[in-house]
């Protein structure tokens, strides 16, 4: 009897422990390149003159986002064009990839019509005339250029839509377009365009670098920073530029990737700009689209040693699970990307260091995302690394042109350690990364990721984490008062896991836009106490009984239980 | 590109007065004397000179090596490798463009490497140049060879700990760069990299220990009190922070970190209104455009006279001087500013007896720097020295009449009346000028002297009585008073 009861006790200890072991022992996440399965045959090119132009070296953004309404979600590439110096063959263009599902991609640029052929930066995406539709911007060198969604699968350019008449040549000097991104700066409902702009670049102006006889890129710092525009929905289709009045337009900077969030909590939506080798922005918002810049204040304009830094992307969400969204940046070689921690919306630390993100010094980074990919309700970090000219290595013979990219999984909010190694096949790819882009296309329940490659095919990396005890949800918010897309409303989700928090962008990244929906991994919760949404410039509503596991839809004002801002 | 350290800007000069002669030892306080803006070389300081270094650690068995191939610098195209021209910049020691002066530096370096493959030092300066170009696995390998030769080799383990501190191997790092602070106390550079290194592996608190360390041995750091302030910020200690930005921006005002730092500090303790104003302060005070091509270049090149001035020490070292000139002489014919390529070569061409090639090298650096007046001191000391009594004369003048508050000039003139027994008359008067402007014991016994040679025999005495009394231990004194006294009792 005793030794039975003592073999009982035994198995049960064992299984215990063996419990113990399991649910502290993170799940591998691992990515497949499955890109030639896909049938996207895009081929970026930077221009090819062969002159190093600075903008041939930093583009170019992408945007995931669904344009014909199907559920599924499409991906736009941006591409670079050919320049003076260079006799084109044929002309590339921006090309748009409908999701078939089963991982299957038809290019349905011509069909959609938005094949731009312009050398393409930045782009987002959003319900600008809130008709139910994601409409496209797309920023160039040169003017930009405005889809609207003809809600049919079909795109009309907008004729003499913000950026895209004062940029006009002859009216003005080619302009060097960077992030872009909507947000609804007034809260009346409709959606507000900030442009970022990089430098005054026109190619007679073109600066060649050697160092030690060797050629090298052009900085930012050899060309005269661009100001940067804010552009006012008037609602009824048009859009008035009102850079000077709100403040955007008073300080020129580099700019690059850029996104919009809500830091402090007030309500209103700030903005965020990387800066290219200067003091980032940080506008503030006062709540009618009047904005301060306030970066040196809050700790956001430099990195933890007070220097500069490159700072391509930019992503922010909610690492430590503190209930405010922090930003991380990328930055060139033998810089640290920024983690800045947002402690309770009144200044920022830069704690790139402390988060262990030194692994990835050795490259330039430019697209991030902080996403959760095994759904452990913390989020991760992926980043999108690659030199600028691929002479880089007779500079520096211990770096390269092309490299791998990093992901880094949130260990319990406090740190992020580097997982690459192990995880699978996309991430043993090496090409000059540039933007990247995460979205669940396969709609199982975890996030994939896209990534456009400098000169090079892209990488859909398909998210084969075996995290199934880990539970999601995902969000997608519909405005009534608010603007359709409810951007800069923030979600908050208590689970046994904590309380999360997310924000809804348009724009983000480098220079790119991806996250239509909000993804939140819950970990080995299997129920939701309940979702707070804080509609943008209306009332908080509580939504409680929200099944796990899959995506739902909130709409603005059908929560039984609305509560008071 | 890299920054060039103090120590990498060729600050381990080998200038010793020791083993000079007194001719030479004029010429090597003249070049010291600086009156412009360049900063008196720190010959006793952190920065020893190769010589010290040597005579600290186990020199290499020169002897033992192998024999030393010809150099061969000059460029492909002049086909005259070896020997070079007599003097001056010839055509053949000019590179084309930046990449053939790599091209050549890349030989002399490798050069000087192969010949003293045991000598620390040569492997130091092999590193930090091909550092410099970008090529870190053969520095790394340099440095480790360093180390194996000689297990304390501070350089070396903070060349391994920089390049460990650049992989993001902040343990590696912190643990060569221990290893440098270790054989090199208070060496800043070594110090401020630990401290780097430690921050980065998130040990704020051992990075404040280490600073405060050294604080106690250099207070007047600004450079590492904005450190101190930084680590302090990262470790939450805000008035700590605080109090150190402060006392950096006491000894340096216009460091814009300090500033920076100070202002993250004051927002951090509430104090926004203040700190704005030291924000907004430290950034109007950063560059905002990079440096023309032009000039980017041209520090290039820097960089590279300076790596070969580093290789030409090694050289003289290993007592090759006729090696080390052929090396300086590339660098300063590549580098037409270069001052320290320059200096060297004054020293070394009058070592081997070449004082026109010295005179000709001072007077290019009087053109580089007109306002360092310790390279008119030198010509004239090197023209005395030649009895070329004009030019010393009018280089002595020069720097009585740019700098009538110094003594040096005055005595330099004394002297070339007492070498060349001209203007005896005027030497009484400016050896006064020297004893009212500097006074020391030799002064005075100068001033006796001229008034001795003057006939002038009661004053002589009387000065040679002070110069005794400020000396009492001279024998030389002594000798001289007693003779003089004599000399007058005798009358």
């Amino acid at each position: 009897m005793s030794r039975l009861w003592f073999v009982l006790m035994s198995s049960m200890l064992l299984t215990q422990a063996l419990a113990q072991t399991k649910s502290a022992t993170p799940i591998d996440i691992r990515f497949e390149e499955i890109t030639s399965k896909t049938g996207i045959d895009f081929l970026h090119t930077d221009g090819g003159s062969g002159k190093h132009y600075i903008i041939e070296t930093i583009c170019s953004g992408l945007a995931i986002f669904d344009y014909d309404g199907d559920g599924l979600m499409d991906i736009y590439f941006l591409n670079g064009a050919y320049h003076e110096g260079k006799k084109p063959d044929s002309h590339p263009t921006n090309r748009l990839y409908r999701n078939m599902g089963d991982w299957r991609f038809v290019d349905v640029t011509e069909l959609a019509g938005v094949g731009d052929a312009s050398h393409s930066l930045g782009a987002t995406v959003g319900d600008f005339d809130n008709d139910g539709d994601e409409d496209l911007y797309v920023s160039n060198y040169g003017p930009k250029v405005f889809y609207r969604n003809n809600g049919d699968g079909t795109f009309t350019t907008v004729e003499d839509a913000p950026g895209t008449v004062e940029d006009a040549p002859g009216k003005a000097a080619n302009r060097v377009g960077a992030g872009v991104a909507f947000l609804d700066i007034d809260a009346d409902g409709d959606l507000d365009l900030y442009v970022a702009n990089y430098i005054k670049f026109s190619y007679d102006k073109d600066v060649n670098r050697l160092i030690f006889g060797i050629p090298a890129a052009p900085g930012p710092k050899d060309y005269e920073p661009d100001n940067h525009q804010l552009f006012r929905n008037n609602g009824d289709g048009s859009f008035t530029d009102i850079s000077m009045e709100s403040g955007i337009g008073l300080s020129p900077g580099a700019g690059m990737g850029i996104v919009s969030l809500d830091f402090d909590r007030d309500g209103d939506t700030d903005l965020f700009v990387c800066n290219d080798s200067a003091e980032n922005f940080l506008w503030e918002n006062d709540g009618t689209g009047k904005f301060t810049e306030i970066a040196l204040i809050a700790g956001v304009a430099y990195d933890y040693a007070g220097l500069r830094q490159a700072s391509m992307g930019a992503d922010c969400a909610d690492i430590d699970h503190d209930g405010f969204l922090d930003i991380v940046s990328t930055n060139f070689q033998d810089e640290i990307p920024n983690v800045y921690h947002n402690s309770e919306g009144k200044f920022f630390d830069d704690l790139g260091v402390a988060y262990g993100l030194g692994v990835a010094t050795r490259s330039v980074t430019w697209g991030v995302a902080l996403s959760d990919f095994d759904n452990d309700s913390f989020v991760d970090l992926f980043l999108a690394s690659g030199h600028l000219i691929d002479t880089v290595g007779l500079l520096d013979n211990t770096v390269q042109f092309a490299t791998r990219n990093f992901l880094l999984r949130n260990i319990d909010g406090k740190r992020f350690m580097d997982v690459s190694a192990t995880a699978g096949s996309g991430l043993k790819i090496e090409k000059a990364s540039r933007a990247l882009g995460c979205e669940d296309l396969d709609q199982d329940g975890d996030l994939d990721i896209v990534i456009l490659n400098l000169n090079s095919t892209p990488d859909i990396l398909r998210n084969d984490t075996a995290a199934k005890d880990n539970h999601w949800v995902e969000l997608r918010l519909i405005g009534l008062s608010c603007n359709r897309d409810a951007v800069g409303s923030q979600v908050k989700i208590q689970t046994k896991k904590g309380l999360q928090i997310q924000e809804v962008h348009r724009g983000r990244g480098y220079q790119s836009h991806y996250g239509n929906d909000l993804h939140f991994g819950l970990g080995n919760a299997e129920e939701i106490d309940f979702i707070e949404v804080h509609w943008h410039g209306a009332a908080k509503e509580v939504y409680r009984n929200v099944s796990i596991d899959r995506k739902s839809t909130l709409i603005q004002g059908t929560s039984p239980k609305l509560r008071d801002n | 590109m890299q920054a060039i350290t103090h120590r990498d800007s060729c600050q381990k000069l080998y200038l010793s007065s020791q083993d000079a002669s007194p001719f030479a030892k004029i010429a090597l306080v003249c070049l010291a004397f600086g009156c412009g803006a360049k900063p008196v070389p720190q010959l006793d300081g952190p920065n020893e000179p190769v010589k010290q270094e040597l005579s600290a650690k186990a020199p290499p068995q020169v002897e033992s090596q192998p024999q030393p191939p010809e150099l061969s610098i000059a460029p492909k195209e002049s086909g005259a490798a070896g020997a070079l021209p007599e003097l001056d910049d010839s055509p053949s020691l000019i590179a084309q463009d930046i990449s053939d002066l790599k091209e050549m530096a890349t030989k002399i370096v490798d050069g000087m490497a192969i010949q003293f493959p045991n000598d620390p030092d040569a492997m130091e300066a092999k590193a930090r140049y091909y550092r410099m170009i970008g090529k870190l696995d053969v520095a790394k390998a340099c440095w480790v060879h360093a180390i194996e030769q000689v297990p304390n080799y501070g350089y070396a383990h903070q060349g391994l700990g920089s390049i460990a501190l650049r992989n993001s191997d902040y343990a590696g790092a912190v643990d060569s760069l221990k290893e440098a602070v270790k054989f090199m106390p208070g060496d800043v550079t070594a110090v401020h990299e630990l401290s780097d290194a430690l921050m980065k592996k998130g040990d704020s608190p051992e990075a404040i220990q280490v600073l405060e360390a050294q604080i106690a041995i250099k207070p007047k750091s600004g450079d590492t009190l904005q450190l101190l302030g930084q680590a302090r910020l990262a470790n939450r200690d805000y008035e700590g922070a605080s109090d150190a930005f402060q006392k950096s921006l006491e000894l340096a005002p216009d460091n814009h970190l300090s500033q920076q730092g100070l202002g993250a500090a004051l927002v951090r303790l509430g104090k926004r209104e203040e700190a704005k104003k030291w924000l907004i302060q430290q950034k109007s005070a950063r560059s905002t455009s990079n440096m023309d091509s032009s000039v980017a270049q041209a520090a290039e090149r820097a960089d590279i006279a300076a790596r070969l001035t580093y290789a030409a020490q090694v050289y003289l070292k290993h007592e090759k001087p006729d090696l080390a000139l052929e090396v300086l002489r590339v660098a300063a014919a590549n580098e037409p500013r270069d001052e320290e390529s320059r200096r060297l070569m004054v020293k070394l061409y009058q070592q081997v007896n070449k004082p026109n090639q010295a005179i000709e090298i001072a007077k290019q650096l009087a053109e580089i720097s007109p306002n360092n007046l310790g390279y008119r001191m030198t010509i004239g000391t090197i023209s005395l020295r030649q009895k070329d009594w004009a030019t010393a004369q009018e280089s002595f003048a020069f720097v009585v009449e740019t700098m009538p508050s110094r003594p040096e000039g005055y005595a330099a003139m004394v002297e070339l009346s007492i070498v060349s027994g001209k203007n005896m008359e005027k030497a009484i008067e400016l050896a006064k000028t020297v004893t009212e402007l500097r006074g020391t014991a030799a002064d005075f016994a100068t001033y006796g002297q001229t008034l001795a040679m003057n006939g002038k025999l009661p004053d002589a005495i009387a000065a040679m009585k002070i110069a005794s009394m400020k000396d009492p231990e001279s024998q030389n004194f002594k000798s001289i008073l007693e003779q003089l006294m004599k000399s007058q009792g005798t009358r």
